[in-house]
């Protein structure tokens, strides 16, 4: 059957062609196809690339702003290293960091899937003591005091002892049955301690100006430290008259002076001595203050002189005129314009907002944190732990509430991105009195920025991009940058000059998309499969800060092994360029990078063990040490 | 003579508190002018005979710096008092006795009070009262008309319940069923204060008592979490195991905030039954949770393990090997070893940070030796391991020691307790008490 049919006459060369024919078009069409394809997973695949390029090149700078952020806080700008990337985003990015000079340069090196960037930034970093600074000049046609101190040396209080006042009947004024001060022009005097009433009058009260108490005590009264109160407790001494309305009552919360000076008897305020030195608008420390921008400086009071107790800088093109101001320092320009940096806010994951409105205080722990929007309603109060960092979408204080900043066990450092409105009535509280341990960072806020609260604000403002408005009651020890500057009559800024430092921010000059690094330029692959594999985590932003603090504790004498001679400690604690060895064993661990200390005749030995994936040591010459990748875990040093 | 009409009437009490307006007023009132213009130092002994009646009277002229007398007709007028005399007067209230001013205060609590009383009555209240008297101390902060939950309670009242509070607790340790009691009868205003007062006690039962606190009280666990940290860093440490179990059942929070404050809390009081839970939470989803896991880890191992549950599981393996197998033959070295088989093994038993509270006790005893090298390096390990437990041994120390071995020994308290007072064994002592 099968023979007869193979054998079958008739149709021999074009049986089977249309077979061929197919079979060609379908090769054909496949061939365009896989073509196609080709084409389209190539494109698929550049666009992937570009888009991974891109991204990476936002984890690039994304990194240089966590740098910069670094810098301002005091560390060295590298944050993590080529062999130990961070996460940041969707990718890992390194940053290197070389000082020379006044000069900084960073590179960012950033990588999202295949992509790779790496972006490199000129920095400079700048030594400015702005003080009380606005952008685009200063207009103010009300009485204002500004004048400096410096927090790391004594209380702003003791420092201001030869301050003086001299009352104005007819401004609302307290005080008590002997003619001693305890509220004037928006400034709270009391007891030094209320709870155990000791009588001890505020260092700012000058016997002098108030002839009833020469008479009654002499001329020379026991003058005790003292501590300016906010809160209302501090209202609660024996006797006194209040010369407040009942609007100017409740507006400071003084529910309690309300009712207990309602039942005394009015005494009549002490009648105001001239005194030329002293500062009408309460004590100061006469000197030190700072006002300064880039514009012109027009200030001007009708009537009610108005003090700058510091030097006042002005643009470098442009002019101060003041009518009715003393300037007891010196008047000139700056000398070239002050460029401000943008806030860098650290990347946080953002909760949703809340509205507090219990009576029971809520708790913003330590640690980085943010919330969407904040807002706290009369009668509640919100507590931020230190050290941490918040931030905030927006912050609203409604009239009567709270706000207590416990910031004495380390710093915080809130930013909001958006609107700040601390309203008339609402209280703000820091627990320390040092500036440093307090910053407000306004990223840019297109209504004002509103200072209105009660306040001793122990701590610096930095709203670069913002106007901002500064109501009485808002007194700032510490520093102040705007873009503009409104005062409310009566305002008194001290510029805390331990925190020049602080405004040590590093200005750019220039940036430039560089090459990126051969090591990761080779493999375009997952970084993250890359550098960690499947089971180790990388670390995370925060913690790959490298600091350029040595906090270092060392046996001075020599140690031996064997004899245990242990002598005297002494301790280092600075920055690491600053470290001068002595002799002796070291035995604590600073914080990063160790550089071999010169030590003539002496040989330095290193312990070391750290994480590349299996944990590994090294015990031996510092100088035969070949290097480690990964993060120290112990190490020791000495020289013998 | 005055005093003489006091005295009678001091012999038959009234039954409700003198007012400046009654003439009883005036005639105690003289007495007192009159001792106040005698010999101060009989002062005292005076006012504190002159008995119940004097209570009120005395209590007035603190309120009002002014003392109700009787001129010579006989009417009732007042005299103003100095600065000095009403401090004279403030010494000599605090020597009635503590049951006769907490009557008066209960009898005050039923009149309405000017602000001055008030506050001066709560204060008193915290000097003399007793956990019995919570109710009559809220009574006392609260003003006319405020009694409802969200009745709003001006502040220096609230900071003078605050206070009171922790002087009553000091003195006369509260229950929580105490406490729960009142935390539930204050508005919601002073609420935060009965907190914030068994804290700033500054002590182990207050400490104690907060921790019992924890989910008894609506609402408050997230300042009861934010006190106890801030006594966990305060207090000597090894503190009572049972504080640590409770705050350590808050690491399964499920509230962010929560859960960040009870982290914090069990790395300021040092829970070591925590450290598996800390290390499951380096691996937590939320980077701050995480961030705070590791931090807890360092503070209690005095390493960095970075973060990431790997290398912490790996640490805590080999710490607990190195407890159950190598400790014991080290700590037998620091206790009978020769001088280099000791030395060695002080120096090997300081990197142990995590069993600090145990090893602390063995390296104390090295204090004792009459080798005054081996001493110096004790005292260096023990600043090193930083427990309290030494500090009784190491004030001991710098009492009775001098050079190298009294440097050692402050260096080692100041590493320790955080403060410097140097070769002074009274300040060191003073500290040592105040913080136990």
């Amino acid at each position: 059957m099968k023979q007869a049919q193979r054998g079958r006459p008739g149709s021999p060369a074009r049986r089977g062609s249309a077979l061929v024919f197919s079979l060609v078009v379908v090769t054909i069409v496949a061939g365009m196809a896989y073509s196609l394809l080709r084409i389209t997973t190539f494109t698929t695949r550049r666009q992937a690339s570009s888009t991974d390029d891109k991204r990476a090149f936002y984890v690039a700078e994304a990194g240089i702003a966590e740098a910069y952020y670094g810098l301002s806080r005091g560390f060295t700008g590298a944050v993590g290293a080529a062999d130990q990337p961070v996460v940041l985003g969707d990718g890992l990015v390194w940053v290197e960091a070389t000082q020379t000079g006044d000069e900084i340069l960073l590179r960012s090196t950033g990588m999202v899937g295949s992509g790779r960037a790496t972006v490199e930034v000129a920095l400079e970093s700048i030594d400015v003591e702005l003080g009380i600074f606005a952008e685009e000049g200063i207009e103010l046609d009300v009485p204002f005091l500004i004048d400096g101190f410096d927090s790391e040396a004594e209380p702003y209080e003791a420092q201001a002892r030869t301050g003086t006042i001299r009352i104005d009947p007819l401004k609302e004024h307290l005080v008590d049955s002997t003619n001693h001060i305890l509220y004037y022009e928006g400034l709270y005097y009391r007891f030094q301690d209320y709870t155990t009433e000791v009588f001890a009058y505020d260092v700012f009260f000058d016997p002098l100006a108030h002839p009833e108490y020469m008479e009654k005590y002499g001329a020379e009264p026991v003058y005790n430290s003292t501590s300016l109160a906010s809160d209302s407790d501090a209202w609660l001494g024996t006797g006194g008259t209040a010369v407040l309305s009942p609007e100017e009552q409740m507006k400071y919360g003084l529910y309690a002076a309300a009712e207990y000076f309602s039942t005394i008897p009015e005494v009549k305020a002490p009648a105001p001595e001239s005194d030329s030195a002293s500062s009408p608008l309460g004590p100061s420390t006469g000197a030190d203050g700072m006002i300064s921008s880039n514009g012109d400086i027009v200030l001007s009071s009708d009537g009610t002189p108005t003090a700058v107790y510091g030097d006042l800088l002005h643009g470098p093109e442009s002019e101060f005129s003041g009518t009715g101001v003393t300037v007891s320092g010196s008047v000139g320009a700056l000398p070239e314009q002050v460029e401000l940096d943008p806030v860098q806010v650290p990347g946080v994951e953002m909760l949703p907002g809340f509205l507090h409105d219990s009576a029971l205080p809520r708790v913003i722990p330590s640690g980085q944190i943010g919330y969407e929007s904040v807002s706290v309603a009369p009668g509640a109060e919100l507590v931020l732990i230190g050290p941490g960092a918040a931030v905030f979408g927006s912050l609203q204080l409604q009239s009567g509430s709270r706000l207590t900043i416990r910031n004495e066990a380390g710093p915080v450092d809130l930013y909001v991105t958006g609107v700040v409105d601390l309203q008339v009535g609402a209280v703000i509280e820091t627990e320390s009195e040092q500036a440093l341990d307090l910053s407000l960072q306004v990223v840019q806020s297109f209504l004002p920025v509103q200072l209105y609260a009660m306040s001793r604000f122990h701590g610096g403002i930095y709203a670069p991009g913002s106007e901002v408005a500064v109501g009485r009651d808002f007194e700032v020890f510490g520093y102040l940058v705007s873009r503009t500057l409104q005062l409310e009559e009566g305002v008194r800024l001290h510029f805390d000059s331990s925190t020049s430092g602080s405004l040590l921010l590093p200005r750019l000059l220039g940036w430039k998309i560089e090459e990126i690094p051969v090591q990761v330029r080779q493999n375009r692959g997952d970084p993250f499969r890359i550098f960690y594999g499947e089971s180790e985590e990388p670390p995370e932003m925060e913690e790959s800060m490298q600091s350029d603090c040595w906090q270092i504790e060392a046996a001075e004498k020599e140690f031996d092994w064997n004899t245990m001679k242990w002598g005297d400690y002494a301790e280092y604690s600075g920055p690491a360029k600053g470290f001068e060895p002595t002799e002796g064993y070291w035995y604590s661990i600073p914080a990063t990078g160790f550089a071999e200390p010169e030590v003539p005749g002496k040989a330095w030995f290193l312990q070391v063990s750290w994480n590349d994936g299996k944990g590994s040591s090294y015990y031996g010459p510092f100088r035969d040490f070949g290097g480690l990748q990964g993060h120290i875990w112990e190490w020791i040093l000495w020289y013998e | 003579m005055n005093l003489a009409l006091a005295a009678l009437l001091a012999a038959f009490p009234l039954a409700l508190p003198l007012r400046a307006e009654d003439p009883q007023s005036g005639v105690i009132g003289a007495a007192i002018v009159e001792a106040l213009e005698g010999d101060e130092s009989a002062l005292d002994a005076t006012v504190v005979g002159l008995g119940y009646e004097a209570i009120p009277v005395v209590f007035g002229a603190l309120s009002a710096s002014s003392l109700p007398t009787l001129d010579a007709e006989g009417e009732l007028s007042a005299v103003e008092l100095s600065v000095d005399q009403v401090l004279l007067l403030e010494a000599a209230f605090t020597g009635f006795p503590d049951r006769d001013v907490a009557a008066f205060l209960r009898e005050l609590a039923q009149r309405p009070l000017s602000a001055t009383e008030r506050t001066f009555a709560i204060r008193e209240l915290g000097r003399v009262g007793t956990r019995r008297d919570l109710e009559l101390l809220t009574a006392l902060t609260l003003p006319e008309g405020v009694r409802g939950s969200r009745s709003r309670v001006p502040r220096p009242y609230c900071v003078g319940f605050q206070r009171s509070l922790a002087s009553i607790h000091t003195r006369t340790p509260c229950s929580s069923i105490d406490v729960v009691a009142l935390y539930r009868g204050v508005p919601l205003d002073l609420a935060a204060h009965v907190i914030w007062g068994l804290g700033e006690t500054d002590s182990v039962s207050g400490l104690v008592l907060l921790v019992e606190l924890l989910g008894e009280l609506d609402d408050a666990d997230p300042l009861i979490l934010t006190e106890i940290a801030r006594l966990g860093e305060l207090l000597p440490h090894p503190l009572p195991e049972e504080v640590g179990f409770a705050v350590s059942m808050y690491l399964d929070a499920i509230e962010l905030e929560l859960l960040l404050l009870a982290i914090r809390a069990v790395e300021k009081i040092e829970v070591q039954n925590a450290t598996a839970r800390l290390i499951e939470l380096t691996d937590h989803e939320i980077g701050p949770v995480a961030k705070a896991a590791v931090a807890a880890l360092r503070a209690s191992s005095g390493i960095d393990r970075g973060r990431g549950s790997k290398h912490w599981k790996e640490w805590y393996a080999k710490t607990q090997r190195w407890w159950q197998h190598e400790a014991p033959g080290l700590l037998r070295d620091i206790e009978r070893g020769d001088d280099a088989a000791r030395s060695r093994a002080l120096l090997e038993a300081s990197k142990w940070r995590f069993y600090r509270h145990e090893i602390a006790p063995v390296v104390v005893d090295t204090l004792k030796s009459p080798d005054q090298e081996l001493v110096v390096l004790s005292c260096a390990v023990l600043g090193h391991l930083g427990s309290w437990i030494a500090v009784p041994e190491l004030i001991e120390l710098v009492g009775k020691s001098d050079g190298a071995v009294l440097q050692a020994a402050a260096r080692a308290l100041q590493r320790i307790t955080g403060r410097d007072f140097g070769s002074d064994e009274e300040a060191w002592s003073e500290l040592l008490r105040s913080h136990t």
